[in-house]
Parts: C-alpha cells; sequence; structure tokens
C-alpha cells in the first residue's frame, strides 16, 4: 500500500481508512486523493488550503505528505495528513462528529 | 486498496459501454461517483438516470437530485442547478432536504425552488411527460417543448416566446416557462414547465368540452388573479371560462388582499354568475 498515516494526532472519534491503489505505479508523476466524510459534509482543505463543501473531494497531489483538514460549525475539527507516493490515489474516509454542547 | 481499484474500475466501465445500461443504473453510478468526488463522471450519469420513466422516485432519485445539484451549483451553474430543482420538486413536492450531507447552498437552492413551485399544488388539467435522451445530453443548453393535441383545435402560448405548433417540438433554452393552453369550447389554464437541457416538455391537454359541463362568470373589486382548482386560469373579469360539471375551488387573489377562496358547483350547460365580488384589503398573496 503505497500510504501512510503521518504522526498527527486524531481525535477519538475520528476514524481513517487509507488505501491506496495497487501496482504497477509510475515512477514520477503526480497522485491523487479522495477525501470522503463520514457523519456530514463539512468543509475540506488540503495543504492549508479550501478546496470544497461536502462529503467527498478529489485533488491532483504531488508525491510527499499532505495535510487534511475538515471543519464544520458545531462539529469538532478533523486534521489527520497522508503521504502520497507518484501515481497513486489515496481515499481517506474521516468521519465528522457533532462537539459536545 | 479496494476502493481505489473500485474507482479505476467505474471510470473504465463507464469508457467501455457502461451508458447502454439502463438509466436506473446509470443513476446508481452517479450517485456512486458522486461518493467519490468522480463529479465529470458523475454530472451526465445523473442528468440520464433522472428520467421520472426509468423508475420510482424513491430515495435513489431523491438521492441523485442532491447531488446533481451540488455539482451544478460547485461549477457555478446555479440556473441550471434552479431549473433541474423546481422540474422535480413539480413531480415530488415532499423531498426532504438532506441538510446532513450537502452544504447550506444545496439547502438555499431547494428553497427558492420550493418557493417557486409551491403553488403549483395538483395539476388537473394537464399530464406532462419527458421525452428523455437515451444518452446524455453533453454541454447542450438547449431542451425542447411540445404540446399534444386531443383531436380538437388547440392553441399553446409561450410566454416570451411565441405560439407552438402542437404536434411540434419547439427547441428552447434551459428554463422554467408559461404556457397558456387552449382550445375553443374548452377550459384555457396557465401552466409552468421546466425545459430541461436535452429533453423534450411534452405538454397534453385534458380537455373537456361544454357538453360535459357548464360555464364560469365572475368579476371582483378590484381585479384579481382567478385559479380555478388550484390552476391559473386568467384575470378578472372571467367570462364563459368552461369547466367540467361538479364541485370546483375557486380562488381570487391579489397582493394587499385577503385572498377569497369558495366552492362552485357548476352543472351541465350551466351558466354559472358570480357578479362582482368584492376583495378585502389586508394580507394577501406577495
Amino acid at each position: 500500500v503505497g500510504a501512510a498515516l503521518s504522526g498527527t494526532a486524531l481525535p477519538d472519534s475520528t476514524r481513517v481508512a487509507v488505501r491506496a491503489k495497487p501496482a504497477p505505479r509510475p515512477a514520477s508523476g503526480p497522485g491523487s486523493i479522495i477525501v470522503q466524510t463520514v457523519g456530514g459534509w463539512a468543509r475540506i482543505s488540503i495543504d492549508g488550503v479550501f478546496v470544497r463543501e461536502g462529503i467527498s473531494d478529489r485533488e491532483t497531489a504531488e508525491p510527499g505528505r499532505h495535510r487534511i483538514h475538515l471543519d464544520r460549525e458545531g462539529y469538532e475539527p478533523v486534521d489527520t495528513a497522508v503521504t502520497v507516493r507518484a501515481g497513486d490515489t489515496i481515499v481517506v474516509r474521516l468521519t465528522i462528529r457533532k462537539a459536545s454542547p | 486498496m479496494r476502493a481505489a481499484t473500485w474507482v479505476a474500475a467505474l471510470s473504465i466501465g463507464i469508457a467501455t459501454g457502461a451508458l447502454a445500461q439502463t438509466p436506473r443504473n446509470l443513476l446508481r453510478l452517479g450517485v456512486e461517483a458522486y461518493d467519490v468526488a468522480a463529479y465529470e463522471t458523475a454530472l451526465p450519469l445523473l442528468t440520464t438516470g433522472m428520467n421520472p420513466a426509468a423508475g420510482p422516485r424513491d430515495s435513489l432519485w431523491v438521492a441523485g437530485l442532491h447531488r446533481l445539484a451540488h455539482i451544478l451549483l460547485q461549477t457555478s451553474h446555479d440556473s441550471l442547478a434552479a431549473v433541474w430543482l423546481r422540474w422535480a420538486l413539480r413531480q415530488k413536492p415532499d423531498v426532504a432536504v438532506d441538510t446532513l450531507n450537502f452544504p447550506p447552498a444545496v439547502g438555499n437552492a431547494f428553497a427558492l425552488a420550493q418557493g417557486v413551485t409551491a403553488g403549483g399544488q395538483r395539476d388537473t388539467v394537464t399530464e406532462t411527460l419527458w421525452d428523455w435522451p437515451a444518452s446524455p445530453p453533453g454541454q447542450q443548453s438547449l431542451g425542447a417543448i411540445r404540446v399534444e393535441r386531443s383531436g380538437v383545435p388547440l392553441s399553446a402560448f409561450v410566454e416570451g416566446v411565441g405560439m407552438l405548433t402542437p404536434g411540434e417540438p419547439r427547441a428552447l433554452p434551459y428554463g422554467t416557462y408559461r404556457v397558456l393552453m387552449s382550445a375553443p369550447g374548452h377550459a384555457r389554464v396557465w401552466i409552468e414547465r421546466e425545459v430541461l437541457p436535452g429533453v423534450t416538455t411534452v405538454v397534453r391537454l385534458r380537455l373537456w368540452g361544454p357538453a360535459a359541463g357548464g360555464y364560469l362568470y365572475v368579476a371582483s373589486a378590484p381585479w384579481g388573479r382567478v385559479y380555478v382548482d388550484h390552476q391559473y386560469v386568467g384575470y378578472t373579469p372571467l367570462a364563459a371560462y368552461p369547466m367540467a360539471a361538479g364541485t370546483h375551488q375557486l380562488r381570487i387573489e391579489r397582493p394587499g388582499y385577503t385572498p377569497l377562496d369558495t366552492t362552485v358547483t357548476v352543472q351541465r350547460d350551466q351558466r354559472l354568475r358570480l357578479g362582482t365580488i368584492p376583495l378585502r384589503a389586508g394580507a394577501g398573496s406577495p
């Protein structure tokens, strides 16, 4: 599997599944990150840049480590990071939960 | 790994003939494509799969509608999203908006569409069908509308467009259109219908003649809009408006005035004359 979670601390309520496209893998070139949210829509940001509101997003990503952030009013923010290898498509499924009152 | 492989398989399947599948399957594929953020793939699948003749307007259909609206809004096709939502809500007014999984922009678009279509209520005068393309309509913005005669001379006028020739489709940009349909000695009615890209909207007038009913005469002071059985039929004064024998709901409304709601019963061959009805100033429809 051509992906790895970073050492970012995750809230207990967050479940992250990372899967990657199998070989053959190009030796160079960008990869892709697919973000799916579970539990509702969220504002999705990658590497600090807002990309979409919704339950899914797909972005081309250069090989290397990328930070993913979810936020939504009334919900606990979610942060994680993934490492993309050249040519890989990584599916990241993140659960967003309502914040405690 | 399995999910990523599946994404690739979906793309390959679509490119190699999945479009020959049933619209129902295409709708399901469109929903799945959206859920893995393959929006360009999802859009033609959803527009093809929304064909109401292809299956029930069930949870899958509603899921497809939400995703279609969201994709169009995200790509700045707000007006097209609005037309799709109006079209859908005329058929299924009780759609519950999924505010959990779709951002406020989608909910707002639904609310706007519901505001436009809320007065449409029960349509007893016309029947609407759609000639849906077997393949995705692509990027075209034109659809068409066609009115069908029912064995009598039929007149149809589209506001802002002109007369329609019965039986012949008129190409139109996507949008919502007001159509006046009438036939000599029969009911006439204003209706609003959507034209969707690549789709032909087919409207049939359900005719009833004077032999099956009577005529309504009504005026109001001041003038107002007249609705018979929730269908807008014209302004007061209304003269010799053909109605099927039986009981009908009548409404006269004017902004700033309290709407008048009543029921009228028309007998066969009767000329029912209600005289001039005064409208009372007060809270009225906008």
